[in-house]
């Protein structure tokens, strides 16, 4: 009924239209322990049809699993379309809340990946303040000879873009927009447990030392 | 005399109290109370999870079959095992028929000692041969009203779920008290089983009927279980629940009880909670004279249960191994497995190898602590308000704000204390600064719940349970 994601699966070495996604680990406090599940997009199937982003819920064929983190892997078109539609329907909302679904969410562009247009990049920023930049996708997967779920880590480059170019993200920001990015690269750092690798915590405080310093 | 020797001396008198019910036998198979089924069908149930059965329509009144929102029929233990990792699916599932094992009640010595054996148990707890409270098992032995409750597996050679229950003693004629105390649980002991054993004890040791009984549980009447726990006496009891410290007999050597919290408390209907129901539980142990160098537990296949009385007064620091009296030690958490969860270590050696957190008032192994530094943690305060529980830890904290969550009206509901290491504190006074307030060198003060503090630390709405909204008079000068 279910598909397990295998290390392969988490890699997307195939570069498949999909979902990797958990149980809802703040909302269930037992003593079972969940595999991460794979959901694979059929040709017209779109993320929302899926994925309920307002309420973190996956109808998994019928069964609907509330969840945590979800990782998404598709088109950098279908990624923003999702955006999008989100903003939408949620604009009636706060935008703390709007911040914390996207918070959950992490995405990787299958066609693309990590190779964001510079505008791309800082339209993003400016009009949802969305942590795209400074993202490294922390993904799980299931072998059954280790008996527990994993994570792995895959690197986005996008910290070496940003840090690369600084002074266009800066002379294109207003005050405003410059200061939301500052706390996006911040909050992120402050989330240590979403790096697990120092060398790449330490890159990024980088980018976020220089970016303070022009900022 | 030994505890051995004491315990059989009392024998005759225990059961008397405990109404004749283990004259023949000292170990009962109450497994007929339990409906094992049904405990099965829940078990079952209760596997699929929060995140699964809160957000779909699920029938699972068919042995075998889920059936999912009037249309997804799947079989139980198939599915369970598509969404359970194996090693949770062969010991919580595969497992089951043991799980909905046998159910005894036992005042037998050796049951006692087992009670926390690694060879029976897979649990580890204080109470093991090798922890900190080792002779407490022992003690119980010796003690009127002390029985234990367990579930085993169908050959008895595993204890899957057990249970102290106590029968308090009146404080003036030393009959037992119309309460029954069943303390915390350790390893699995479903509802049904839990009922179950009642249900028997009220209806052959008081010699009554349930319906006549009410029953409160820690998880939601903690205020009366605290009040229930505070009027019982237990005898040098040093950790567990709100009971009295008894002392009783200045002739008795002195052994330090550990007394769990009770989970669940019943009284007669007829009496009211705020009665002052309450009695003393005393155990005999051994006596202060008995000298002899060596207290060997007699017994024809348990030979390996050694005391030496020279461990009631000194311990070994686990550090340095050098002998201390114990009133002198510290007890350190650490997850090192041979300490049991936790290790005494001498005043020499605390200050070296462990840190004191101060909001938890627990010294941590320092290793232990700094291999789990975060760059934030928060406690959550239980509604008791003085008991914090550790929700994650950091090394190098030196500042803890608090946050004080308000309603509508202004009225704080909630507070929380936030560790912030040094090295982080400029960033977060940057980020903070709307809401943090500086009141002292080493102390700030998060005024109120700002929207912001959501983004910054998701945890907090989840553990405030509330809905981002500002306190009016916050609300104009929020941004």
């Amino acid at each position: 009924m279910f598909k397990i994601p295998s290390k392969e699966d988490a890699s997307n070495t195939y570069r498949y239209r999909q979902i990797i996604f958990y149980p809802d680990l703040y909302y269930y406090v037992s003593k079972y322990v969940y595999k991460p599940l794979l959901y694979r997009f059929s040709k017209k199937e779109k993320i929302q049809d899926v994925l309920d982003l307002c309420n973190m819920i996956v109808n998994y064929n019928g069964i609907k699993i509330k969840t945590s983190d979800v990782i998404i892997y598709d088109t950098k078109d279908n990624v923003f379309g999702l955006y999008d539609s989100i903003c939408e329907r949620e604009k009636e909302k706060t935008s703390i809340s709007l911040f914390k679904h996207l918070d959950d969410i992490y995405v990787s562009f299958i066609n693309d990946d990590g190779n964001l247009e510079l505008d791309d990049l800082i339209y993003k920023v400016r009009k949802y303040a969305v942590t795209i930049v400074d993202r490294h996708i922390r993904t799980y997967y299931y072998d059954p000879t280790e008996g527990n779920a994993s994570t792995i880590i895959n690197a986005n480059p996008s910290f070496r873009k940003v840090k690369e170019n600084i002074d266009k993200i800066i002379n294109a920001c207003d005050d405003r927009d410059k200061q939301q990015i500052l706390e996006n690269l911040s909050m992120s750092l402050l989330k240590r447990n979403n790096v697990h690798d120092l060398d790449v915590y330490n890159k990024s405080l980088e980018v976020y030392n220089e970016l303070l310093g022009k900022l | 005399m030994s505890y051995w020797e004491n315990y059989k001396e009392l024998l005759p008198e225990k059961s008397r109290f405990l109404n004749h019910v283990f004259d023949e036998k000292l170990t009962i198979d109450i497994t007929d109370y339990v409906n094992v089924d049904k405990v099965e069908n829940d078990i079952l149930f209760d596997a699929l999870g929060d995140h699964i059965k809160d957000f779909n329509e699920v029938d699972s009144s068919d042995k075998n079959y889920f059936v999912f929102n009037n249309k997804i029929r799947v079989k139980k233990r198939a599915f369970l095992k598509e969404i359970l990792t194996d090693d949770c699916y062969k010991k919580e599932i595969e497992a089951i028929r043991d799980t909905t094992g046998r159910l005894f009640i036992t005042i037998d010595f050796y049951w006692f000692l087992r009670c926390s054996d690694p060879d029976y148990v897979s649990w580890s707890s204080c109470f093991a041969p090798n922890g900190c409270y080792h002779l407490v098992p022992y003690e119980f032995a010796t003690g009127k009203g002390m029985m234990m409750a367990m579930i085993t597996n169908t050959d008895m050679t595993r204890i899957i779920g057990r249970k102290w229950i106590a029968i308090p003693e009146d404080k003036e004629n030393y009959e037992k008290v119309r309460e029954i105390l069943c303390l915390k649980t350790y390893g699995t002991f479903p509802i049904l089983y839990q009922q179950g054993l009642t249900r028997w004890i009220i209806e052959h040791i008081f010699n009554d009927k349930k319906e006549n009984w009410k029953a409160y549980s820690y998880k939601s009447d903690q205020e009366i279980i605290s009040k229930l726990e505070s009027n019982i006496s237990v005898e040098r009891v040093c950790g567990g629940g709100r009971y009295k410290k008894l002392f009783v007999d200045s002739e008795r050597k002195p052994i330090a009880i550990y007394f769990d919290p009770a989970s669940y408390i019943l009284i007669p209907k007829e009496i009211n909670c705020n009665d002052g129901i309450g009695g003393l539980v005393i155990f005999r142990g051994i006596d202060e004279e008995d000298d002899d160098d060596d207290d060997i537990i007699e017994s024809d296949d348990y030979d390996r249960e050694y005391v030496n009385e020279d461990d009631d007064y000194y311990g070994h620091c686990e550090w340095c191994e050098d002998r201390w009296p114990v009133d002198q030690m510290h007890e350190v958490y650490s997850d090192d497995s041979r300490f049991a969860g936790v290790m005494l270590l001498c005043e020499g050696c605390v200050d070296d190898y462990a840190v004191y957190d101060e909001v938890n008032m627990k010294w941590y192994e320092a290793d232990w602590f700094n291999r789990n530094c975060h760059i934030l943690y928060v406690y959550k305060p239980t509604i008791s308000d003085d008991h914090l529980l550790l929700w994650e830890t950091v090394s190098d904290v030196t500042d803890y704000p608090e946050l004080n969550v308000f309603d509508e009206n202004g009225r704080c509901i909630f507070r929380v204390y936030l560790l912030i290491p040094d090295v982080y504190h400029d960033q977060f006074m940057q980020l903070c600064s709307n809401f943090v307030t500086q009141i002292g060198d080493d102390e700030y003060q998060i005024r109120s719940y700002h929207p912001n503090i959501g983004y910054i630390f998701p945890n907090l709405i989840d553990l405030s349970g509330l809905t981002p909204s500002l306190p009016k008079e916050e609300n104009n000068n929020a941004e």
